[in-house]
C-alpha cells in the first residue's frame, strides 16, 4: 500500500519533489519509490522523528541504498529516540550483505558499533563470513570497514583474536594466492598495527614460499618491497638477490619460459639502488619483454646509465 | 591484427543525448547522485567536441540551481543535504553549462555558502567528511579543493593538514588508499583514490611559492602506476588494483595521472643538472598511450552507444565520461609550464573580494595567485600530440587536475579570480 494511502500516515500530506519545470537528466521515478519520497519530505518537514519515520526510512534505503540524506535522517532519528541499536546492527546484517557497494551501509554501521565494546569479535566474525557469503573477497569497502574494527577496537582485543585474524589471512590467501585485498590487509596488521609475531627474515622466507608457488605474483613482489621499506632496509638483500636469480636460471633454460619479469625488476632496481651498472642491461631485458611498459623501463635505463 | 574501431561520435552523443533526456525508473539507485548524471554527460559531450544548445544549457542550470542549499553547497537532488561530491559534479557542470552575466548561471553560485560548508565538513586531520555526520576519504579532499580552487574560495584554514592526510594514505605499493587513521590506511592502493590524492596533492602545491614540497615516495607511485596498465593480452587498459581485472574507468583515473606524476617528477630532474635525468624525450609518456586508446576504442565502445568497463559489460554515463577523458588525456599530453606559471604570477591582477569581505587576508593573496597562476600553466603539447586513428578520432583536451576541457577551466578561473 502506498503511504500517501496509509491510514497510519494520513496526518501528513506527501510534498512533491521541486525540480523545476523541465529537468535535466530527470529519473522516470516508479509510483512506489515517489510516494515514499514524497512522504518522507513531509516527515523532514514536520521534523518528526517517530517509529514510522524510521520505518520510512528503511523502505526508501531499500529502495536506493546510496541515498545519504535518508540515512543522515535514520541516524537522527536512531539517536532523538534512543533506539536500540542492537536492533539497528540486526538490520545492517542484512543491509550489508545486500547493499555490499554502498558507502552508507558500512558508515551507518560505524556509528551502530561505535558506543559497544563487546561488538568487537562478532563484528570481525560477521566481516570475516560475508566475504564467504557474497563471493567477493576483494569487496573494498569490507576491507576498509574490518580495518577500521580492528584499529577502532585494538586495545581490547585479545592474543587470541590477533591469532584467529592471522588464520583467516592465511585461509584467504590459501584460496586465491592472488587477492592483493589480503596482503594488503596482512601488512596492515604486521606493521600498521604493528602485531608482530614475526621477524623480518621470517617474513620473508614466508613471501619467498608463496613466491615460488606463484613467481609472476606481483601482490607479493609488492608486499616484499613494502616489507623491507618499513623496515628501513634497501632491495639489495642477499636472500632475495639469490632467489631472484635462481627463479631467473631456472626459467630461462627453458625454451619457451619467459623469467619472471618481477624478479627481473627486482634485481635492476637493487642494481639501480646500489648505482651497479649492470642495472642498464636488466632494464634493457626487461624493455624487451614487456613491451607494454617499453617506455618506463627506458626511462629507468636512462636513469642507470646516468646514476 | 583486426582494423581499429573509429570513435563513434554520434551513436556516443545520441546515448548522452537520450541519458539527458529522460532515464528509467531503475536509475532511482543515483537519485542522490544527479549532479553527477549531469556531469558526467555534459562533459562527455564537449569532450567530444560537441557543444550543447542554449535550451540543454538553462535545463542544466536550473536544475541544479533546485539542489544548491541554503546552508551552503549541492546535495544530491532537491532538498538533500550537501555533500562534497555532488558539490563538485555541481560546480563542474556550471562551469560546462554556465556563464558569466545574469541567468548564466556562474552569478547564482553562493560561492560563501559553498566556502561556509567546506569549512564545516573539514576535520582537524585535513580530511573532509563528505557531508555532516558522513564519512572520511581522499575522494572528499579532491573535490573539496577542486571547487575552492575554481571558485577562488582557497583560504590557509581550507589548505591546513590537506596534503599531510593525502599523502598519510600512499600505501607501501606506492598507490594511495581510501583514507587513513593514525598513519594507518584503511584499504589498499586504488586508481580511482589514487587519482583524487594526487590531484589533491598537486593543487595544495599548486598554492606555494616554492613547489613540490610535499613528501610521498613518487618512485614507488611512478612503479606501480605503470604496473596496473595491462598487458597486450588485456587490450592494454587500465585495472584499479594490483591483480584485478581492467575497466575502461582507470583509463582516466590512471592513464589521466601521468601528467600529473611528470609535474612531480620534472621538480626532481630540474634538481639534477644532467640533461639525461629527464623524461626520456618530449614525445614519449611513462605508459602505452597508443595501447590503452586501443582499448577505449576497440573493447570500451559499445556498439549502441556509450563506452563501458569491459566487453560484456552495458554502457553507462559515468564510463563513457571517464573512457573518454582518459581518451583525452592520453591523445594530447598536456604539460605544466613553469615559465608561463611564473609570468602569470607577475600579471596576476591583486583584487579584494567584497562578496566575500571576511575572507581576505594577506596569506590569502599569495595562495590565490599562485593557485590561479599553476591551474592556468597546464598547456597541451603540440609536439606530443598522438591520435589512435588519427584526427577523426581526435578530443578535447582536458585540464588533468579538473577534468574539464581547457576552454571551460580557463574561462571560468579567469572569471571567478577576476582576471
Amino acid at each position: 500500500m502506498l503511504y500517501a494511502e496509509r491510514d497510519d500516515f494520513k496526518d501528513l500530506t506527501p510534498i512533491e519533489q521541486d525540480e523545476g519545470p523541465s529537468p535535466l537528466a530527470p529519473i522516470n521515478y516508479s509510483q512506489k519509490y515517489k510516494d515514499a519520497m514524497d512522504m518522507f519530505r513531509a516527515v523532514v518537514n514536520a521534523n518528526e522523528k517517530s517509529e514510522r519515520a524510521l520505518g520510512l526510512t528503511e523502505d526508501i534505503i531499500r529502495m536506493n541504498a546510496g541515498h545519504y540524506t535518508v540515512w543522515h535522517y535514520r541516524t537522527s532519528i536512531i539517536v532523538e529516540l534512543g533506539l536500540d541499536l542492537q536492533a539497528e546492527l540486526k538490520l545492517m546484517d542484512e543491509l550489508s550483505t545486500e547493499y555490499l557497494k554502498s558507502y552508507q551501509v558500512w558508515h551507518h554501521r560505524r556509528l551502530c558499533v561505535e558506543s559497544s565494546r563487546d561488538l568487537a569479535v562478532s563484528e570481525l566474525k560477521f566481516v570475516a563470513e560475508l566475504f564467504y557469503a557474497t563471493d567477493d573477497p576483494k569487496n573494498y569497502h569490507t576491507w576498509v570497514y574490518r580495518q577500521w574494527i580492528l584499529t577502532y577496537f585494538d586495545k581490547i582485543l585479545h592474543d587470541d583474536d590477533r591469532r584467529h585474524e592471522f588464520e583467516f589471512i592465511e585461509s584467504l590467501i590459501t584460496d586465491d594466492i592472488y587477492n592483493n585485498s589480503v596482503w594488503s590487509h596482512r601488512f596492515f596488521c604486521l606493521f600498521k598495527l604493528g602485531w608482530l609475531e614475526t621477524t623480518l627474515d621470517n617474513e620473508i622466507d614466508y613471501v619467498l614460499s608463496l613466491i615460488s608457488k606463484a613467481p609472476s605474483n606481483m601482490s607479493s613482489w609488492n608486499y616484499l618491497r613494502g616489507i623491507l621499506k618499513v623496515n628501513d632496509q634497501g632491495l639489495n638483500n642477499q636472500r632475495i638477490m639469490q632467489f631472484s636469480e635462481t627463479l631467473i636460471n631456472a626459467k630461462s633454460a627453458s625454451d619457451d619460459m619467459r623469467p619472471p619479469l618481477p624478479a627481473l625488476e627486482w634485481l635492476a632496481d637493487a642494481a639501480l639502488e646500489d648505482k651497479n651498472p649492470i642495472a642498464t642491461k636488466r632494464y634493457l631485458e626487461l624493455k624487451a619483454l614487456d613491451p607494454i611498459r617499453k617506455n618506463y623501463w627506458s626511462w629507468k635505463s636512462h636513469l642507470a646509465l646516468s646514476a | 591484427m583486426q582494423q581499429d574501431k573509429e570513435l563513434d561520435r554520434v551513436a556516443h552523443a545520441n546515448y548522452l543525448t537520450e541519458s539527458l533526456r529522460s532515464l528509467p525508473a531503475s536509475m532511482r539507485v543515483l537519485d542522490a547522485s544527479r549532479p553527477w548524471l549531469i556531469y558526467w554527460s555534459l562533459h562527455s559531450l564537449l569532450t567530444l567536441g560537441i557543444s550543447l544548445d542554449s535550451a540543454s544549457k538553462s535545463r542544466a542550470l536550473n536544475t541544479l540551481l533546485k539542489c544548491q542549499n541554503s546552508t551552503g553547497g549541492f546535495g544530491g537532488g532537491p532538498g538533500q543535504i550537501s555533500h562534497i561530491l555532488t558539490t563538485y559534479a555541481s560546480i563542474m557542470s556550471f562551469v560546462i553549462a554556465g556563464g558569466p552575466g545574469s541567468g548564466n548561471g556562474w552569478e547564482d553560485i553562493d560561492r560563501k555558502g559553498i566556502y561556509n560548508f567546506l569549512i564545516r565538513m573539514k576535520q582537524k586531520d585535513g580530511s573532509f567528511i563528505v557531508h555532516e555526520g558522513g564519512e572520511v576519504d581522499v575522494r572528499g579532499c579532491y573535490c573539496a579543493l577542486t571547487v575552492a580552487t575554481l571558485l577562488d574560495i582557497l583560504t590557509p584554514e581550507l589548505l591546513e593538514n590537506v596534503d599531510t592526510f593525502v599523502s598519510s594514505c600512499q600505501t607501501y605499493e606506492g598507490g594511495f588508499a581510501a583514507c587513513s587513521q593514525n598513519g594507518s590506511q584503511f584499504g589498499e592502493a586504488h586508481g580511482g583514490y589514487t587519482s583524487c590524492a594526487l590531484s589533491a596533492l598537486t593543487m595544495v602545491d599548486s598554492t606555494r611559492s616554492t613547489k613540490l614540497q610535499t613528501r610521498f615516495d613518487l618512485d614507488a607511485l611512478i612503479r606501480w602506476s605503470v604496473h596496473m596498465q595491462g598487458l597486450e593480452s588485456e587490450l592494454g587498459g587500465f585495472r584499479g588494483r594490483t591483480n584485478k581485472l581492467v575497466d575502461g574507468c582507470y583509463s582516466w583515473w590512471l592513464g589521466g595521472s601521468f601528467n600529473l606524476l611528470e609535474y612531480w617528477q620534472q621538480g626532481v630532474d630540474s634538481t639534477v643538472d644532467d640533461d639525461d635525468d629527464s623524461w626520456i624525450d618530449e614525445e614519449t609518456c611513462l605508459y602505452d598511450r597508443e595501447a590503452l586508446q586501443g582499448y577505449i576504442l576497440n573493447a570500451a565502445q559499445t556498439p549502441k552507444g556509450g563506452l563501458r568497463d569491459k566487453p560484456g559489460k552495458n554502457a553507462d554515463t559515468y564510463h563513457t565520461a571517464y573512457n573518454l577523458s582518459g581518451l583525452s588525456a592520453s591523445q594530447h599530453y598536456i604539460k605544466y609550464e613553469p615559465d608561463r606559471a611564473q609570468e602569470i604570477a607577475i600579471d596576476f591582477k591583486e583584487n579584494t573580494d567584497d562578496s566575500i569581505p571576511e575572507l581576505e587576508n594577506a596569506r590569502r593573496l599569495d595562495i590565490r595567485k599562485y593557485a590561479y597562476a599553476s591551474a592556468m600553466a597546464w598547456m597541451p603539447n603540440k609536439a606530443a600530440k598522438s591520435v589512435r586513428g588519427g584526427g577523426s578520432n581526435i578530443t578535447n583536451p582536458t585540464h588533468p587536475v579538473f577534468n574539464l576541457t581547457m576552454s571551460k577551466s580557463s574561462a571560468a578561473l579567469k572569471y571567478f579570480y577576476r582576471q
